[in-house]
């Protein structure tokens, strides 16, 4: 090697340095061959593949991200140009949990959920991968409010009810959980945007994952939604990792109100006013 | 006199071919799977030449170390696939990983001499950052080369090319990657003053 300013590297070290890069791992494999095996294999086979898959859950993570890619393939693929330019740019900067105070968050198993799974890919992976989308098909989320002064408008468009508007000062705390109807199985992916005017603004907030797929969110308004006073829509879309909707299109249909996600994401308004 | 019936011998499967290392069965398999397993990676990692890298990697261990252990084909597929999606999780995850700590210390040998540690001090943490340099196909090459050791004409064979043309993009592809390497590190060294 040369002096540090001009460092010399041979063709024989690169080569060290990528027999590294590339080589083969262990870990993954090991339980995979196990458990196609299990397919055709006894039941004591198959409850061992299925015990092996319990005990992994980087496993039951992995069947719930390709059932929801499988079953979302249709849709993600109409994503049209423009909405892809739009999304680029609205889209919030995503970060592991930790690193942003938590969007994306790795939720609980469910112990009785994971053995399902578990058993099904043992038994046949083709016959269990219907049950595993199954599992991997997001629950209603309705949203919870605490904080704020509620108020009622008649809702812009007639086919809905009246809606529920709270009202924020800056300093007022809001205090609001996105709550599954039932206990939700893998990873789940949550963005937030702000509606005002016809425009859309990503909004990057603080955020607890509770146990079964519940999201909190608290905080001081004028923190959370660094906005002037006036009327918004708060738009939340929760959904499994890389089936989330383009930001135009989630606004979209939150404007019309027609489908309000899929079986693999759903989406959730909240009209505030912030005053002051 | 003892009529003996012969009968046909039982056509080999694609799984069979595969853990006989039939080159052609392995190259359609390539051809007939990379394609489904980059489009699943790509959804996981969104970024294509990441989601190349991984399929790469899915379709190198299984066709040359893995095949060997799997009993029946019938949920081949299905396996890749999943096993696509664990390597993109997991690659999604190290790219956090990577950004977040220096990973030069954790990644070098403790054992080794101090003339190796220097060295891959230097290329460890830079090697990765290089790849993207080069074309998807002479990451291909380098893989196949570096992951499983293939002659030339086999991965010639796999990927497309005559064993010249791969040598030529080897030798070509550890040029890139070793000037690359010496760019990097000497930019950051004058940086660090």
């Amino acid at each position: 090697m040369g002096d540090k300013s001009n460092p010399r590297v041979s063709i024989e070290a690169v080569e060290r340095a990528l027999a590294r890069e590339f080589a083969l791992s262990d870990d993954d494999h090991l339980d995979a061959a196990l458990l196609t095996r299990a397919r055709s294999g006894s039941e004591n086979e198959k409850a061992d593949a299925a015990a092996l898959l319990m005990r992994d859950p980087r496993w039951v993570e992995a069947i719930g991200v390709l059932a929801s890619i499988e079953a979302g393939a249709e849709s993600s693929s109409e994503l049209s140009a423009s909405e892809a330019k739009q999304r680029g740019a609205l889209e919030p900067q995503r970060r592991p949990l930790r690193r942003r105070w938590g969007v994306r968050v790795m939720v609980a198993l469910a112990p009785v959920a994971a053995a399902a799974a578990a058993v099904a890919l043992a038994l046949d992976f083709r016959a269990g991968q219907a049950d595993l989308a199954g599992a991997a098909h997001l629950p209603e989320y309705v949203l919870e409010t605490a904080g704020g002064d509620r108020a009622l408008r008649g809702a812009k468009d007639p086919r809905s009810e009246l809606e529920t508007v709270e009202t924020y000062e800056q300093e007022s705390i809001v205090d609001l959980a996105l709550r599954p109807s039932s206990p939700v199985l893998g990873e789940v992916e949550f963005e937030a945007f702000l509606g005002s005017a016809g425009t859309l603004r990503a909004l990057n907030l603080p955020v607890e994952m509770l146990s079964g797929g519940v999201i909190r969110i608290h905080g001081e308004a004028g923190t959370l939604f660094d906005s002037r006073p006036g009327d918004y829509t708060l738009i939340f879309v929760i959904g499994r990792p890389g089936t989330l909707p383009p930001a135009g299109a989630a606004l979209e249909r939150a404007r019309t109100k027609e489908a309000r996600g899929s079986p693999l994401w759903t989406l959730i308004e909240h009209h505030v006013r912030i005053v002051k | 006199m003892v009529a003996v019936q012969v009968s046909a011998p039982e056509p080999k499967t694609t799984l069979d071919l595969l853990k006989e290392g039939d080159p052609t069965a392995q190259r359609e398999f390539w051809r007939q799977q990379h394609e489904i397993i980059f489009r699943i990676c790509e959804k996981v990692l969104r970024d294509p030449a990441e989601a190349a890298d991984v399929a790469d990697e899915v379709l190198v261990e299984f066709l040359f170390r893995w095949v060997h252990r799997v009993e029946t084909g019938g949920a081949l597929v299905h396996y890749l696939k999943l096993m696509a999606v664990r390597r993109a999780l997991r690659r999604k995850k190290r790219r956090g990983l990577w950004l977040a700590d220096d990973p030069t210390e954790a990644a070098i040998d403790e054992s080794a001499r101090d003339e190796d540690r220097a060295l891959a001090k230097l290329i460890f943490p830079r090697i990765e950052g290089c790849l993207p340099q080069l074309t998807s196909k002479a990451r291909q090459a380098l893989r196949l080369r570096f992951a499983v050791e293939l002659t030339n004409e086999a991965i010639g064979d796999l990927i497309g090319g005559s064993k010249q043309y791969i040598g030529r993009l080897l030798t070509q592809s550890l040029e890139v990657l070793r000037r690359c390497v010496e760019s990097r590190a000497g930019q950051e060294a004058s940086a660090n003053g």
